[in-house]
């Protein structure tokens, strides 16, 4: 388990702008993955909420209507350090105007990332964010995720 | 349904592919793919480089799910996909393995990023995503129009009648350097030729660079050039990473500040921002002859094409250096060492002293505290300009070369005319005064316009 409060450096990384990429999988065991435009952390909570733009996000949906276990990598574009999340979700909701800030929000600093790498302007500033859904799972699991021979170690047992 | 290879543009490695699995027990597991492999019109192939999360599932649970980006449009596509088997050799595996050892050693993480498997997928179905982009946001498809056939076609003979046309490796690598850059605008390339030992390889000409490579050397299985070497696998990266265009700016802009006589290493020519790259393996019969290397300022600019089309330019070039220089060896061996004829005399008032001077440690030879060349084709230098010194003599020719114990070329398939080559381009370079022109095939002339002044040192 990862129990609640999570450590506020934790929090910060996860809050960053870096990229979000999210993994469900049906009953089946079958996957689908997409990209993620937003991540706000409960840390009191021990709970995460990630910002699916409804247009990517039928499969990974379905498959939560199915199998609640939910997989999110968060990656920083410049050091490539990575950390994934695993939890289960307790709620799928339409975004609120909140919500939809902390995406703008989250879209300016890796828009920002995006550029510095060379993606073009109109690119990095025109991904699409709304309407969308606001995902919120309970944290079980933080793992290492960063590229190399350390990936997959669990920092904090899930 | 879309067919796989609509998505070539994908299969490039330019933009991160996102990666889904799940374990037995329904938790699934979602990380950042460096690229995907086309193999056919139904599979692809992910690398297997860390007994990691993914590995571990794939082994419980086959389906996987890829999420993959155009690199022009930056459309999504995703793809469903079932393990069918790991393959740990076979061209598939040879061809992934190169890759990205090339660009392991290209990013200073050499032995860090090692291919275990080709893990070849079964795709089940295609999907293309709408809406990563905003509509207002997406850009045009700008499909780069691909050449006319007859303009490949015409290239590709213009270069055949070049490598007829040369006489000697030198006017051979220059006349298909030419051809690509006149024919199909390839502006900045390079060739490279191993060393008699096959350990390092050397540059010998380039074109876009001016002359300052011309003997700069690479080891075999360092960098893109050295992987594509020790491989003999042809190598594309359609996306320089950011950070390695970094590095090689800083690089550049320090050898700009300080220019080091006493360096003994020729910084290989290469643009500080180049952001794609090919490099291709010259081979005849097995056999590594050189590789030739060309890159651009823009992302993609080498498309399957380019390096379909330079695959056979370079298996053309390889057979035609791997002749030219059997040929050179067979004729010599037919004739006999002439004497040396007596030098012609020069009456000029003041001429020039340069000071050479050799290493003895490292067959390292340098001029007026500059460095020149080393290892055999330094040792060359040094036994021609001893023998002028001691006797006068200025005819020399290659067969005498062969056949001397201590310069310590191989029995057969010497490349003794490619170092002969780089021998005589340093000397242009750096002490024009000093020239070994070819005279009839396999023989040249030692002419100098200055004294030499000749020391030996034990070691620098």
């Amino acid at each position: 388990m990862l129990p609640p409060p999570f450590d506020p450096e934790l929090v910060e990384f996860l809050e960053s702008g870096v990229s979000l990429l999210v993994g469900t999988c049906d009953a089946r065991g079958v996957p689908s993955c997409s990209i993620a435009t937003g991540a706000r952390v409960s840390s009191a909570r021990g709970e995460v909420t990630v910002y699916l733009t409804e247009k990517l996000a039928p499969r990974l949906i379905d498959n939560l209507r199915e199998n609640p276990r939910i997989a999110v990598t968060f990656s920083r574009t410049i050091d490539h350090r990575s950390l994934q999340l695993k939890g289960d979700v307790v709620a799928i909701e339409k975004t609120d105007e909140s919500g939809k800030r902390a995406q703008e929000e989250y879209l300016r600093r890796y828009a920002a990332a995006l550029i510095m790498l060379g993606f073009p302007k109109d690119v990095a500033n025109g991904i699409a964010y709304f309407p969308s859904l606001a995902v919120t799972f309970r944290a079980i699991g933080v793992f290492e995720q960063t590229p190399g021979p350390r990936a997959g170690t669990a920092l904090t047992a899930g | 349904m879309l067919a796989l290879s609509q998505l070539h543009r994908c299969f490039q490695g330019v933009l991160p592919s996102l990666l889904a699995t799940a374990s037995r027990d329904g938790t699934p597991n979602v990380t950042y793919l460096s690229q995907v492999f086309y193999v056919d019109a139904t599979h692809v192939a992910l690398s297997f480089q860390f007994f990691n999360k993914t590995r571990k599932n794939i082994a419980e649970n086959p389906f996987a799910c890829v999420q993959l980006y155009d690199p022009v449009t930056f459309q999504a596509f995703q793809l469903d996909l079932e393990y069918r088997r790991s393959e740990t050799q076979g061209p598939l595996f040879d061809a992934m393995a190169a890759r990205i050892e090339a660009i392991a050693s290209h990013t200073g993480m050499t032995g860090v990023f090692r291919l275990i498997g080709a893990d070849i997928y079964f795709v089940r179905a295609i999907r293309e995503l709408e809406g990563l982009l905003s509509p207002a946001r997406a850009p045009e498809p700008q499909e780069a129009s691909p050449p006319s056939l007859r303009t490949e076609l015409a290239a590709l003979s213009t270069v055949s009648l070049r490598l007829r046309e040369a006489r000697d490796v030198d006017s051979l690598i220059a006349g298909l350097l030419a051809a690509l850059r006149d024919g199909l605008g390839f502006e900045h390339a390079m060739v490279l030729l191993p060393d008699e030992k096959g350990e390092r390889l050397y540059a010998v000409a380039s074109v876009g660079y001016g002359d300052v490579g011309i003997g700069a050397e690479v080891a075999l299985g360092e960098g893109l050039i050295g992987s594509v070497a020790e491989r003999k696998k042809t190598v594309r990266i359609a996306h320089v990473p950011s950070e390695l265009r970094y590095g090689r700016a800083i690089r550049s802009a320090t050898e700009r500040a300080q220019p080091l006589p006493e360096a003994r290493e020729i910084p290989l020519p290469g643009l500080p921002d180049a952001r794609s790259q090919l490099a291709i393996p010259l081979v005849s019969q097995g056999r590594l002859l050189g590789v030739l290397a060309v890159e651009s300022r823009r992302a993609l600019d080498f498309e399957d094409w380019h390096e379909a089309f330079l695959d056979i330019v370079g298996s053309q070039a390889a057979s035609a250096l791997e002749n030219m220089m059997l040929r050179a060896e067979t004729e010599e061996a037919r004739e006999l060492p002439k004497s040396a004829e007596p030098p012609p005399h020069r009456h000029e008032l003041a001429r020039k002293r340069r000071s050479f001077c050799f290493f003895k440690n490292d067959d390292c030879v340098f001029v007026d505290g500059e460095y020149l060349i080393r290892n055999l084709p330094g040792r060359i230098l040094w036994k021609i300009l001893k023998s002028h010194h001691e006797s006068g003599r200025t005819d020399f020719n290659n067969r005498e070369l062969r056949l001397d114990p201590t310069l310590g070329l191989p029995p057969i398939k010497d490349n003794l005319e490619s170092r002969l080559i780089l021998l005589r381009k340093r000397l242009e370079l750096k002490c024009a005064g000093v020239r070994l022109m070819p005279k009839a095939r396999g023989q040249f002339r030692l002419e100098l316009d200055c004294d030499l002044e000749l020391i030996e040192k034990e070691s620098g």
